[in-house]
């Protein structure tokens, strides 16, 4: 899996690319989100449209993602989920946490 | 050569210790030549004394021989250390410990190169972790210091460059991390086996300088002899420690057999059969039915994040809770409530189980159920061929704190089947990398129409097993793999087995 962020305004928007499956790719990410946290970045897009796969690993470093995030005042958006992941988070009830959006700028728009 | 050269004091002295008592007194002669000529006016050399001339001659003399001597003592001494090198080759030959060998290697340390503290590391190659040590002259309070040298000193330096260090003053070599006041010197070699670095010596001297290139070059010559001996040693006990984690898991996935229904359910008015294949010995998927009291039987599936021994210790965790709170008899969403927050406290920050927990009333013909994130079960009607799907619920289980529940109600008819499943059903994939699908479920279902509930998990299997090509007798799958089904009968309730 790639990650590649970039600033809007006072938001982090990371676009993840290939699969999320766990493993040391997830912990890479996880570790880059919280050096945004300490950075005192506190609002995160999620781009998941280049993500293929997700299994239920990858669905927890997202659920490990938010907590800090969230514990830090901020939040986390999701934007562009594909209809394959969308269905787990359906499944899953996992939108009464995370707020998804169409696409980033949207996502974006939303913290403002 | 003249008659007051070295030659008397050479063989006065040949024999009468080693080459390097010898080499030392020739040492001390020249030096006091030396002084003695120093001392004396520096005049056209036609004026001097005859015998300070003679003097001067033998000196020059002696410092030749003395280097004559250097050249024919260093191989004995190579040759002694090659001897003490090969005495340890020949003890390490033996199967011993991790413990036993790092023990033994420092034993042998001093007799090589001189050092006050010693530290001899066995690397873990599977992240490159210390596996093994063993430690001599560090101040026991002080031990918590020389693993931190692991991160930051020079064995931190080591580990990423793989090559020896020398330190003739740790005082103003920034890469120290002091672990020890007293150490003055440092001597780090890498013990390396076909250019992979599976461990390292780290020497400490409290003298100034004590290593050189010399010692350097002992040094990797003992960690070549001892390479390939630890290399063994490390792919022995790595053998027996598979041996014991299968025998281990064998024992683990027995309990686990014994957590889930060793039958089906097979009653007059209902019946319920399940079945659970886990992809490796033991995993995280958890299937239930039993009697709350006769006339109320509980239903469970659940899905535990993850494969192996920690999903099945919280598949544990969850029947576990499951039992104790419905024979509470606590409300549905209640149960799912607590099970929420009990795994919240006992599982990782990525951690999380789905689960769906039904309770099935006999004599109503009703089916209560809390989804919590699970895939939802397929409730196929008998009159209209309808199926419909159950995801009355909440939240996954265990990831979020103060999660609330609903719960769903259905109303079953004789004839009504329900097929409860985990992902591993609809998320198997043929070879072309194709799910089985929702899709395929719905229609193997359908098909399944006059099957009572063991046939109709069998059909689901055989259908499996086809997509995926794995074979006719299949009972391992990519991920855990857990069907349940439940064929409400047209008979009246009556609590006998058939």
């Amino acid at each position: 899996m790639k990650v590649t962020a970039e600033h809007q305004g006072h938001v982090v928007v990371m676009s993840l690319r290939g699969n999320l499956l766990g493993g040391p790719d997830a912990d890479a990410f996880y570790n880059e989100v919280k050096s945004y946290l300490d950075q005192g970045s506190r609002r995160i897009v999620l781009n998941l449209g280049d993500v293929k796969l997700m299994n239920s690993s990858g669905l927890g470093i997202l659920i490990k993602t938010l907590k800090p995030v969230r514990e830090a005042g901020g939040d986390v958006h999701l934007a562009c989920v594909t209809e394959k992941i969308d269905s787990l988070f359906v499944i899953t009830k996992l939108y009464q946490v995370f707020k998804s959006f169409p696409d980033v700028e949207q996502a974006v728009r939303a913290f403002a | 050569m003249t008659p007051s050269g070295p030659e008397p004091a050479r063989q006065a002295k040949a024999g009468a210790g080693s080459g390097d008592d010898v080499l030392d007194d020739l040492r001390e002669l020249v030096l006091r030549l030396e002084q003695l000529h120093s001392s004396q006016p520096a005049t056209d050399s036609q004026a001097l004394p005859a015998w300070l001339l003679h003097a001067r001659q033998a000196r020059e003399e002696l410092a030749a021989h003395a280097r004559r001597l250097r050249d024919l003592i260093e191989p004995a001494r190579t040759l002694r250390e090659n001897r003490l090198l090969r005495e340890i080759g020949r003890r390490l030959g033996q199967d011993l410990s991790p413990e036993s060998l790092a023990l033994l290697i420092m034993d042998t340390l001093g007799g090589v190169v001189p050092f006050d503290a010693a530290g001899i590391y066995f690397l873990d190659p599977r992240d490159g972790t210390i596996r093994w040590e063993s430690l001599r002259g560090y101040d026991t309070d002080k031990l918590h210091l020389v693993r931190q040298k692991l991160d930051r000193g020079i064995m931190g330096w080591i580990l990423k460059h793989g090559q020896s260090v020398i330190v003739p003053d740790v005082r103003v070599d920034s890469r120290y991390f002091n672990a020890r006041d007293r150490t003055r010197s440092e001597l780090v070699t890498p013990i390396l086996h076909e250019g992979r670095m599976i461990g390292f010596f780290n020497l400490e001297s409290d003298r100034l300088g004590t290593y050189g290139e010399q010692e350097r070059l002992l040094m990797e010559v003992l960690a070549s002899q001892v390479a390939q001996t630890v290399e063994h040693m490390v792919l022995r006990v790595d053998r027996e420690e598979r041996r014991r984690v299968l025998a281990d898991l064998k024992v683990a996935r027995s309990i686990q057999r014994s957590l889930l229904p060793n039958r089906g359910l097979r009653l007059l008015d209902v019946e319920v059969v399940g079945l659970n294949l886990p992809s490796a010995e033991v995993g995280g998927d958890y299937f239930d039915h039993f009697h709350i009291t006769p006339q109320d039987i509980g239903l469970v599936i659940a899905d535990v994040a993850g494969k192996g021994i920690a999903a099945s210790l919280i598949m544990a965790s969850v029947r576990t809770g499951v039992h104790i709170l419905a024979q509470h008899r606590l409300d549905m969403t209640g149960i799912m409530g607590h099970l929420n927050e009990h795994l919240y406290e006992v599982t990782e920050a990525d951690s999380f189980v789905t689960a769906c927990y039904g309770v099935y009333n006999r004599e109503s013909r009703r089916l209560s159920y809390v989804n919590a994130g699970h895939n939802p079960p397929l409730l196929m009607r008998a009159r209209s061929h309808a199926i419909e799907s159950l995801t009355t619920g909440g939240l996954l289980l265990g990831a979020f704190r103060g999660a609330v529940y609903e719960m769903g109600v259905v109303e079953l008819e004789p004839g009504d089947r329900l097929l409860f499943h985990t992902d591993g059903l609809n998320e198997a994939t043929d070879r072309q990398g194709m799910e089985f699908g929702m899709g395929r479920v719905r229609r193997s279902l359908s098909e399944s129409r006059w099957l009572d509930a063991g046939a109709l998990v069998q059909r689901l299997l055989a259908d499996l097993r086809r997509h995926t090509g794995m074979g006719e007798r299949a009972t391992r799958f990519q991920d855990d793999l857990t069907l349940m089904a439940l064929v409400c009968r047209d008979n009246q309730p009556g609590d006998r087995q058939v």
